[in-house]
């Protein structure tokens, strides 16, 4: 609520990943602009509660969008926004269109062979859902209905 | 979902054959009530978040459960120059926002709570 609106670029979530592929690397953006604000370009899946745009703003929000525009508004970094699939996001950031992954990210080791992180943000606790079905069986032997995916 | 740990954990529990993999939460969540599948793995908070826009869900998060290991969030960059400056100046940021009252409004404003801070 008291975030100040740091202006994440929505003009770059409609582009959207295909066509931000022909707009150069987000690097070229990090000069200065005309009032001095560095213009740092963050990935997303759009992924709620984590890091996703606000229908009725169009701002950035989420656990991780709200910490990283408060973070940016000391910074004055003017944020724009990617939006891909949560499996794209490295991807898009070692392609250079985007500088980082702000999106509830797990470190992991996998990871950390092409990804460099930060000082970590916060921890996430991992859990499952089910329907509310009346047998508790489910909660202990998970199983999908098979499939080829 | 595709891309993400919690993959790990189904697969110590059932075979490869039993896993669907969706490319976002919110479809991962539409499995569910849709029951298209019996059960997703993914985080408190997304469930929770989800409940709390649509309480009509037909998706519950199971109580109690067993949380398995917290995972560490962190903001992930190229392994560059560039990028080392740029984690450098958001990790002054962000100790300076942990240090502040709305480093903890943000987390409850989403259901979390003191479990979740990182020092």
């Amino acid at each position: 609520m008291s975030i100040r609106k740091n202006a994440a670029l929505i003009a770059a979530l409609v582009a959207a990943t295909v066509t931000l592929s022909g707009c150069g690397s987000a690097s070229d953006s990090n000069a200065s602009g005309e009032d001095g604000q560095r213009t740092v370009t963050i990935v997303t899946s759009n992924d709620a509660p984590f890091s996703f745009i606000d229908k009725k703003t169009n701002e950035l929000t989420g656990i991780d969008g709200d910490m990283l525009q408060a973070m940016a508004d000391e910074l004055d970094w003017k944020l724009e926004v990617v939006v891909t699939d949560f499996a794209t996001m490295p991807q898009t950031v070692l392609s250079k269109k985007a500088d980082f992954i702000a999106d509830g990210l797990y470190v992991t080791d996998q990871r950390k062979k092409t990804l460099a992180y930060s000082d970590t943000w916060y921890y996430r606790v991992r859990a499952w859902s089910s329907p509310p079905t009346p047998t508790s069986r489910r909660a202990t032997t998970p199983r999908a209905r098979p499939s080829a995916s | 979902m595709t891309g993400a740990t919690h993959l790990e954990i189904a697969q110590d529990l059932t075979d490869e054959a039993h896993i669907k993999m969706y490319d976002s939460q919110a479809n991962m969540l539409q499995a569910v009530a849709n029951k298209q599948v019996d059960a997703a793995f993914t985080d408190q908070a997304v469930v929770a978040w989800a409940l709390t826009q649509n309480p009509n869900d037909k998706v519950k998060l199971v109580t109690p459960y067993e949380p398995y290991f917290p995972g560490t969030i962190a903001a992930a960059f190229r392994k560059d120059e560039e990028s080392k400056e740029l984690i450098s100046e958001l990790n002054g940021a962000l100790a300076d926002l942990k240090a502040s009252p709305k480093y903890m409004e943000i987390l409850e404003k989403y259901g979390l709570n003191a479990d979740n801070v990182a020092e």
